[in-house]
């Protein structure tokens, strides 16, 4: 009986340490100034991956210059939505920033409703990054040229590859198969970039869309990059050609990394933390920041919020409809 | 990329921080092996949050150096109170503690210590030998091959968990539903999700595996009355250890032999350095000379399980490199601490983070080194440890549990989710299920599961065409199908199982032996 008791007594104590971790913030003040102390970012993603290294790198100047502590918050939980929510639902003060790329924008049609982007506002484009396509270095497809014709000809659809049904780099195949007029391919879902590369290289498919994520995979001389999607030559990659450059064919795909906060907040807060990211952004040590293939851009709250809203709009007419083919191509068996 | 560059790039990653961390890491490895009750897959699942504001390197070296640590510390334990600090030393005390009796504590743990850094030296060796080559081959391997191994690899943990053979397919089962919750690979699909945010990216892995190894534990331990908290501590003073040292020549056939049956037994999903130290002793009493007497006190009773349980860590990291799944539960809390780092363990490593991969040969050479130089002098002040109060420990691992999910991902629902998981294993013990077996599908259930279904989705609808065609053509897939079969049948051939611990008696009163007839089984 004792030995029951105890376990109890002990299950209780557990619970209530774990339970009372969650206390309320101090109270509500004036709006007197900004920043009100310590300033958290949520990012959506774990510790060590391109979007924290990439906050991490930009901290120090921001912390220079709003001379409070900037506390990077790692939240990956939920496929992000777990973050999304607490800074879509945090009080809209600045105090909480949310950090993400254009994936922030797919997670609505991914099967996560309440990732409204209604419920945020941008704050700053701090950097940009880039589409690459990619075949296995002994394949016989040199150039992007014949990738194409390939996949206008070959009689059983082109085996492609990417990192996520109706995720970032899956969205740009699409677009691509858009622009060269023919959706010959059957495209493969990988669990992220490095499990769809290795794919590649055991010749499971034939090309891959995916990020500047590639290259320790092309350094290695595994793979081949064909082109890059970006307006011209892509800093982290001259050698690479553009899509441009070698079809005339183009399409208009930048893929962002930036800041939010809730939806709400005073205009003067927002230009105050645009501001300060601006110095981040453009100072040297970001520069050198070139580790994950992203290159520094900055866009300011008013530049960023269009771009964020005219790709929502965009989104809103494409992704339905890829969405609905996902789904109906998985439940008739991959059959076309 | 030249011949001996995997082996030599990782030595530029090595700084005296990265020693230092390695050192503590085997330091507390050790430390925590020798408790009882506190196990080495409980060190490293406790400590995987604690390492997770170190750099990627650091973290991984320091709990390799807690795996290498946590499993030769149970043999200190085992000999002075014959308790297995760590159930892989479960055949340890058998003859380490009778020799402990006749006031060779000394020379048990010498033994214990030399065969330990002997076996696991051997391990790195095979580790970074034949990893690269396996992994060269498994880059190669498509959706179904990787589907086939991860299968194999489900079906073998069932097949060699201790206990029953039923209820470690039950263990398997549950952690496959498990993994079930969240998001579904392919589409995007939330299952079982109930309208929870927390519950769209699945059960953190790392959390459920504290919640069953450490939180669950710690229940058990509390349970435990006063007087099974008690063990009679053998006021032996530990010293001479180095007087082993002589018989490492006489003993070498035991020592490699057994060497070998470790890294191969490490190297099976799911069979850990329990089963590899109960294999190479039963290995050895089959072939031994002495074997009557093995479990009153001899060097070779105490030589066989050490060096296969320590020979064990670089068996189970083979599959981990090479191929991505886990050669036991502790190299299964590892890909947690990976994944945590961002790097994804399997064949690719070789190619994204080769000095990575050179880093962690290196890691683990240091640490089975750390071990003899900690060992040696240092078992006589480990062996007061064994001292602390278990309340004292008792809380602070709680409290180590809850901040640990904590920290993971700020995430208050991962600590009840790990409460939850420790709930359950305390529940599970009782029932006498293994816990092995859950976290080994949570890890192999997604990867199956995306394999097989990417596989469905090129195959086209054309399942069995492709199937077999696959089967026909593809030496991989048709090897692990038969190997799977194989193995899920043996249990209905076989009658009786090889690996179950209840077979294991502490039979080491060996008090009514002659002390004169001191039995050194080899020295005769």
């Amino acid at each position: 009986m004792k030995r029951t008791v105890s376990v109890v007594l002990c299950l209780v104590f557990v619970c209530f340490f774990a339970f009372a971790g969650g206390g309320k913030e101090g109270s509500a003040e004036g709006e007197a100034q900004y920043p009100k102390g310590d300033i958290s970012v949520l990012i959506a993603a774990a510790a060590g991956g391109g979007n924290d290294l990439l906050v991490r790198a930009l901290l120090p100047s921001l912390e220079r210059t709003l001379k409070v502590s900037v506390v990077p918050v790692n939240q990956p939980g939920g496929r992000g939505a777990i973050a999304f929510n607490e800074v879509a639902s945090a009080r809209p003060d600045g105090q909480k920033l949310y950090f993400n790329s254009k994936s922030a924008l797919l997670m609505k049609f991914n099967g996560i409703e309440e990732a409204k982007m209604e419920r945020l506002v941008p704050v700053a484009q701090a950097a940009e990054d880039v589409s690459i396509f990619v075949v296995r270095s002994d394949s016989p497809i040199k150039n992007i040229k014949d990738l194409i014709n390939h996949i206008k000809t070959s009689k059983e659809r082109v085996k492609a590859g990417n990192s996520g049904m109706g995720a970032l780099w899956h969205l740009s195949q699409i677009l691509f198969c858009q622009t060269i007029g023919s959706d010959n391919i059957l495209s493969i879902a990988y669990n992220g970039s490095s499990p769809m590369l290795t794919a590649l290289v055991s010749g499971e498919v034939e090309f891959v869309t995916c990020g500047p994520e590639a290259k320790s995979f092309i350094d290695a001389g595994k793979v081949r990059p064909l082109c890059v999607v970006y307006p011209g030559r892509y800093p982290s990659f001259p050698d690479i050609p553009t899509l441009k450059e070698e079809t005339g064919l183009d399409y208009d795909y930048p893929v962002w990394r930036g800041f939010f906060t809730t939806a709400g907040t005073d205009p003067k807060i927002l230009k105050i933390l645009s501001d300060a990211l601006k110095i981040a952004v453009e100072s040297e040590e970001f520069k050198k920041f070139t580790a994950v293939g992203m290159i520094a851009s900055f866009k300011d709250s008013k530049a960023f919020a269009e771009i964020v809203d005219k790709e929502q709009k965009s989104l809103e007419i494409l992704m339905p409809g890829v969405m609905a083919q996902i789904k109906s191509a998985e439940s008739s068996g991959g059959k076309k | 990329m030249g011949s001996f560059d995997l082996y030599l790039m990782g030595w530029q990653l090595i700084d005296p921080q990265v020693f230092l961390m390695i050192f503590l890491g085997t330091l507390l490895g050790i430390i925590v092996g020798a408790l009882p009750g506190l196990t080495a897959t409980m060190a490293v699942s406790i400590i995987v949050p604690l390492t997770y504001k170190m750099s990627p390197v650091v973290s991984i070296l320091m709990l390799l150096g807690v795996y290498c640590g946590g499993n030769y510390g149970g043999s200190i334990s085992a000999c002075l109170i014959n308790i297995p600090g760590t159930p892989s030393a479960i055949m340890t005390g058998l003859d380490g503690h009778p020799l402990a009796r006749r006031g060779k504590a000394g020379l048990a743990i010498g033994m214990a210590t030399l065969a330990s850094v002997i076996g696991g030296l051997f391990s790195v060796f095979i580790l970074s030998v034949f990893s690269p080559i396996i992994a060269n081959i498994a880059l190669k391997f498509k959706s179904l091959e990787i589907f086939g191994v991860a299968l194999f690899g489900l079906s073998v943990i069932a097949y060699v968990s201790p206990g029953s053979t039923l209820k470690g397919i039950m263990a398997g089962f549950f952690g496959l539903l498990v993994a079930t919750i969240g998001f579904d690979p392919t589409i995007g699909v939330s299952r079982f999700g109930f309208g929870s945010t927390n519950l769209l990216g699945g059960i953190d892995f790392v959390s459920a595996m504290i919640g069953l190894f450490g939180m669950s534990e710690m229940l058990a331990n509390i349970e435990k009355t006063k007087k099974e908290r008690d063990f009679g501590f053998l006021q032996e003073k530990v010293t001479k250890t180095w007087g082993a040292l002589k018989y490492i020549r006489k003993l070498k056939a035991v020592l490699l032999r057994s060497s070998i049956v470790g890294v191969i037994i490490g190297a099976i999903p799911g069979a850990g350095g329990t089963i590899a130290a109960i294999t190479a002793y039963g290995l050895q009493k089959k072939v031994s000379k002495y074997s009557h007497l093995m479990g009153q006190g001899t060097l070779e009773g105490i030589a066989a399980p050490e060096a296969a349980n320590n020979a064990c860590t670089g068996g189970a990291m083979t599959p981990l490199l090479s191929l991505g799944i886990p050669g036991d539960a502790v190299t299964a809390v590892l890909i947690g601490a990976f994944i945590i780092h961002g790097i994804v363990p399997g064949p690719m490593m070789y190619t994204t983070n080769p000095d990575m991969v050179s880093a962690i040969f290196i890691g683990m050479l240091l640490a089975n080194i750390i071990i003899l130089f900690i060992g040696m002098p240092g078992a006589k002040y480990i062996s007061k440890l064994l001292k602390i109060p278990s309340q004292i420990l008792n809380a602070l691992i709680i409290a180590l549990c809850i901040i640990g999910t904590f920290a993971i991902k700020n995430s208050l629902f991962d600590t009840c989710v790990m409460l939850t998981f420790g709930g359950i294993g305390y529940l599970l013990s009782k029932a006498k299920v293994p816990k092995a077996p859950i976290v080994l599908a949570l890890i192999l259930g997604p990867m199956m599961e995306e394999n097989l279904r990417r596989w469905a989705a090129l195959a086209e609808g054309k399942y069995w065409t492709e199937f077999v065609n696959a089967v026909l053509t593809n030496p991989v897939t048709l090897s692990m199908a038969l190997a799977t079969l194989a193995v899920l049948l043996a249990p209905i051939i076989m009658k009786k199982k090889h690996f179950s611990e209840d077979d294991i008696q502490f039979t080491s009163t060996a008090s009514d032996i002659d002390p004169n007839d001191i039995i050194f089984a080899e020295k005769k």
